[in-house]
């Protein structure tokens, strides 16, 4: 219920950055992506390829004029990483960003080929894509740091401490 | 994760299948001038099928028009080649006709005195081995036996049976054949008997009697069966053997290897031994 609330919380977020009036390169950032990454390094999860699937289909919901090239992008950007995740064992914020760019540029990329049929498809230009890169890896990576540095686990040990 | 991950065939083939589903998904939602997305991309599938099923109608048309083509050529060409045989007989049996015109026309302007008197009868079957023929006309026609037969130059033979429609006749040179002859220029009677080849043994010609090759035997009438003067054989050799006549050998005037007609002379003017036919 938690991750839910927290899934929604991530697409609200997106949804601030995108708002009229914010900067340029806030729509940049591909929040949701994070979760690609948190699937893809989670070796317990049972259907990450579904669950990427319904986030992309809600990315699309969202922010796309039609559903459905979202759910292939996130799912090949999980399938991806996943891929990564297997050769590379290292689980450090370091590779949370890393696994945050290459997903954003699989995003990007497989999306574009994905709408090129339905011709929807514009330029790709390189500055935008590797500032969407940059700054997604960039989210990833602090996600990653909060997820090694187990905040939540410390907040749990101080509330039992306050509590005694 | 290694689990997870579609790594057998059936699983990319699923991943595979899901994302064209949420193509066509998005392809139903994009609009265009001409419909949605997905309905030109059906157009795009089904107009390749459509199209190669119209060229392949058209090519089985245009294969039956081009059997059905042939087989009206090669009827025509049967038919025609049928009836340019056709016309080649037809050819044939006006140039064997014409022939025969002509032979009969000869034998007309030879034998002027006999064509009244005569039939111009047609060569059915011919067998020099065995010195027969079988000429067309018979008793129905007048034509009895011992009628003389008349061919090309000279005389070719006598008939020995007849039918009712068809006769047939024993030629010179027939083993059993004999003609009483006379050489032309003298006089002197003699005898051509056939010998079973193409040649006549003449006999009884005397030692002392003038002859000479190439000279011409013709009928004497002695025997009564052809009438006196029709040219028989021309001489060709000449020798003096141990008996008391010449051995002479001729060869029949009439070309018997060759008749296509003949004249019958069915009921010929008899006339006095000796006396010469117009």
């Amino acid at each position: 219920m938690i991750l839910v609330l927290l899934v929604l919380a991530t697409f609200g977020a997106q949804a601030v950055l995108t708002v009229p009036g914010a900067p340029p390169w806030a729509s940049s950032t591909l929040l949701p992506l994070v979760w690609v990454v948190w699937l893809a390094m989670q070796p317990e999860e049972r259907h990450p390829f579904i669950v990427a699937i319904v986030l992309g289909l809600v990315w699309d919901a969202l922010f796309e004029p039609v559903i459905g090239p979202g759910g292939i992008a996130f799912s090949a950007a999980l399938l991806v990483v996943m891929w990564l995740a297997m050769h590379v064992a290292d689980r450090s914020p370091l590779a949370w960003g890393g696994g945050g760019a290459i997903a954003a540029a699989s995003t990007l990329l497989v999306r574009h080929v994905a709408l090129v049929p339905l011709g929807l498809a514009g330029r790709i230009d390189a500055a935008p894509l590797l500032r969407s890169i940059g700054l997604t890896a960039g989210w990833c990576l602090i996600v990653g740091w909060i997820v090694q540095a187990n905040l939540a686990g410390h907040w749990r040990r101080l509330r039992a401490r306050k509590l005694r | 994760m290694v689990r997870i991950l579609p790594r057998s065939r059936s699983r990319s083939l699923r991943v595979l299948l899901i994302w064209i589903l949420l193509e066509l998904i998005a392809g139903g939602q994009v609009r265009s001038r001409s419909g949605t997305a997905l309905g030109s991309w059906l157009h795009a599938v089904v107009s390749p099928v459509i199209t190669a099923g119209r060229v392949l109608v058209h090519g089985v048309q245009n294969l039956s028009w081009g059997f059905g083509n042939t087989w009206n050529l090669v009827s025509e060409n049967t038919r025609l080649r049928e009836a340019l045989a056709a016309q080649r007989a037809r050819t044939l049996v006006l140039e064997n006709s014409l022939h025969i015109q002509n032979e009969a026309d000869h034998l007309v302007v030879h034998y002027p005195g006999f064509v009244t008197h005569g039939r111009i009868e047609t060569c059915l079957v011919r067998n020099l081995d065995n010195g027969l023929m079988k000429i067309s006309g018979g008793w129905s026609d007048g034509i009895h036996r011992d009628a003389p037969i008349l061919a090309g130059l000279g005389v070719a033979g006598r008939v020995i049976r007849s039918g009712p429609h068809s006769s047939w006749v024993e030629l010179l040179t027939r083993a059993t054949a004999a003609v009483a002859v006379e050489i032309k220029d003298s006089g002197i009677p003699a005898l051509a008997a056939g010998t079973g080849t193409s040649s006549l043994r003449i006999e009884y010609i005397p030692r002392r009697a003038h002859v000479l090759k190439a000279m011409v035997l013709t009928t004497s009438g002695a025997d009564g069966i052809y009438p006196p003067g029709l040219p028989v054989a021309r001489i060709t050799k000449v020798r003096e053997g141990n008996g008391p006549f010449l051995e002479v050998r001729a060869t029949p005037l009439a070309d018997l290897g060759r008749i296509h007609v003949c004249l019958v002379l069915v009921d010929w003017p008899q006339r006095r031994p000796g006396e010469r036919m117009p």
